[in-house]
């Protein structure tokens, strides 16, 4: 059985006002998170990421389409699917007023179970029980979602954007610890606008674009899509074929130079730009829009 | 159950007492004014020399300015009870949904295994708190005040002024909860609210005064509490408080069937 599964699923948000305008959330997003692993969700910020994780957790209605969560009706059984399901939603807001423990408590009781692993993740993230939410920086908050989403020990966690505002120190340990729930059996869907992100802590990935899915791989072979971009210039001109290597995929020239898009060893390509009279040269990884570019239909436009 | 009953009410305590304490207040200050005024001005000859609307604006069901229970009702219940207590409420009840849902709260506490219905309900009861402390401080008002100045007045009186006022109260609460899941947005919900509260006060009024619209009166829930029927008349009559229980009861539901068909969307 999958964790997750949707099938054609499609969203329409109906403006206010008097024309009724519809603008699109999701078209026709089908897809399915296996038992035990990490899927990640991968598409550019309004690509549709956060609509469909709303859906999953009924708190937005499709307009069509159907969703399940472990087996069980998104819409008619969101109670129940909601006793084992951990959530993060991509824009943290906490009870003001309340501190970080009194506020865990209180998920606690609507719960309605005893949070087993409450006291070995606040230690874990470092969350001062003591301290008023206010007071807090927007990545302890994120901490203390984290904290919330995974206290009862659910079956399956639902992240939108969940490393958005936590510093480099505590994201590296928010991607092992998600590596390590992995391990112990857990189902973790998540969502992310970053490229490494997903190459990282994912087994696999759908490509979510204007409110479409443009694909669903495995993570290695995004691996083996994504590389370097090679962008160099140069003093004179330069032919083309000196610089072709079988690392370089693709090359699109410039006025002065080129860019080219190689896999991830450049060893080769550099010794032959090295060769020539450059004048400029940087090395990026390669981002999602390239790949975009590159495998899906699409324009790069993201 | 009751976790976000009892969250809402501790959220909220500090105005709570604070609002009630000011009613309690209010109301000995008022038992003062009686013990001051009452005797020796004659309000009675004052109150007539008005036009029947301003009589009609101040007092429903008053026998004279001198009687304890008249006065009262005036100069507390009616206006209190009919205006500031409803005007406190619905800047209560506005944040209950449309707040949550504005500060998107409402996006971690409903991925917890709580149904839509039971999230309205138990913000519904929450307001049980200061109706029934907002109740409880006035009737200790009346019957400390009235005790201290040592008036003849039956404490029963007053107890049925509040047990009806509890049923108004809450009619209140179920349109601003209605009202708090129509509209997402806390300043809309109150200012929507506060002006429902004056419009149908006005309403009652105009009904009572205008001949041929007495019918408009119905859609107010001022015509079905009178506080000086008990407090003045000592008429124990509990017709209006069977309306205002139907009613409240529908509008709380209502209010959880309309959240349970909404997106949540700040």
């Amino acid at each position: 059985m999958n964790i997750i599964e949707t099938h054609e699923l499609t969203k329409y948000y109906v403006r206010p006002g008097l024309k009724k305008r519809q603008t699109m959330g999701i078209e026709q997003v089908s897809f399915a998170v296996r038992r035990g692993e990490i899927f990640g969700f991968l598409g550019p910020n309004g690509a549709g990421k956060t609509t469909t994780m709303r859906i999953l957790l009924d708190l937005i209605r499709p307009t069509g389409g159907t969703a399940s969560v472990l087996g069980l009706d998104a819409q008619k059984d969101t109670v129940e699917i909601r006793r084992h399901v951990g959530y993060i939603p991509g824009e943290i807001l906490f009870y003001e007023g309340m501190t970080a423990g009194d506020l865990l408590r209180y998920y606690e009781q609507l719960m309605g179970a005893p949070a087993t692993r409450k006291g070995e993740l606040v230690s874990l993230f470092d969350i001062p029980l003591d301290r008023p939410v206010k007071t807090f920086s927007k990545g302890m908050k994120q901490k203390i979602a984290i904290v919330q989403a995974f206290m009862h020990d659910p079956e399956l966690v639902i992240m939108d954007e969940p490393s958005s505002g936590l510093d480099p120190l505590v994201q590296q340990r928010f991607y092992d610890f998600l590596l390590r729930e992995r391990a112990s059996g857990k189902t973790i869907f998540l969502s992310t606008h970053i490229l490494g992100e997903a190459q990282r802590v994912c087994d696999r990935v759908a490509i979510i674009r204007k409110g479409r899915i443009a694909a669903i791989e495995d993570v290695a072979e995004l691996r083996a899509k994504s590389g370097k971009r090679i962008t160099v210039t140069f003093e004179g001109p330069v032919d083309e074929a000196d610089i072709m290597t079988p690392e370089v995929r693709d090359v699109a020239p410039l006025e002065d130079g080129y860019v080219l898009h190689t896999g991830s060893r450049v060893t080769e390509t550099l010794r032959r730009i090295a060769a020539l009279p450059v004048a400029d040269i940087s090395i990026e990884e390669t981002s999602l829009e390239d790949i975009f570019m590159h495998y899906y239909d699409g324009d790069g436009d993201v | 159950m009751f976790e976000i009953t009892r969250h809402e009410i501790r959220q909220k305590r500090k105005g709570i007492v604070t609002f009630s304490l000011f009613v309690f207040f209010f109301g000995i200050m008022m038992v003062a004014a009686f013990e001051t005024l009452g005797a020796g001005l004659d309000m009675d000859e004052l109150f007539e020399s008005y036009p029947a609307f301003v009589t009609e604006l101040f007092g429903k069901s008053i026998v004279s300015f001198g009687d304890f229970g008249s006065f009262i009702t005036v100069e507390y219940l009616q206006w209190v009870w009919y205006l500031i207590v409803p005007a406190y409420l619905a800047l209560f009840c506005a944040g209950s949904i449309a707040g949550e849902v504005e500060r998107k709260t409402a996006d971690i506490l409903l991925s917890y295994p709580v149904s839509r219905q039971r999230v309205v309900l138990e913000k519904f009861l929450a307001a049980g708190a200061p109706v029934l402390l907002i109740n409880g401080m006035g009737l200790a008002a009346i019957l400390v005040g009235a005790a201290a100045v040592d008036v003849a007045f039956e404490a029963r009186w007053a107890v049925y002024a509040f047990m009806q006022a509890t049923p108004f109260l809450l009619v209140w609460v179920g349109a601003f909860t209605l009202l708090s899941v129509l509209v997402y947005n806390e300043k809309t919900v109150s200012t929507l609210s506060i002006g429902a509260v004056f419009g149908l006060y006005v309403l009652d009024v105009v009904s009572r005064l205008v001949e041929g619209v007495s019918f408009l009166g119905y859609v107010s829930p001022m015509h079905y509490y009178d506080p000086g029927r008990a407090m003045a008349l000592n008429i124990v009559a509990w017709g209006g408080s069977i309306v205002l229980v139907a009613a409240a009861v529908a509008l709380a539901f209502g209010a959880a069937y309309v959240f349970t068909r909404r997106d949540i969307s700040g």
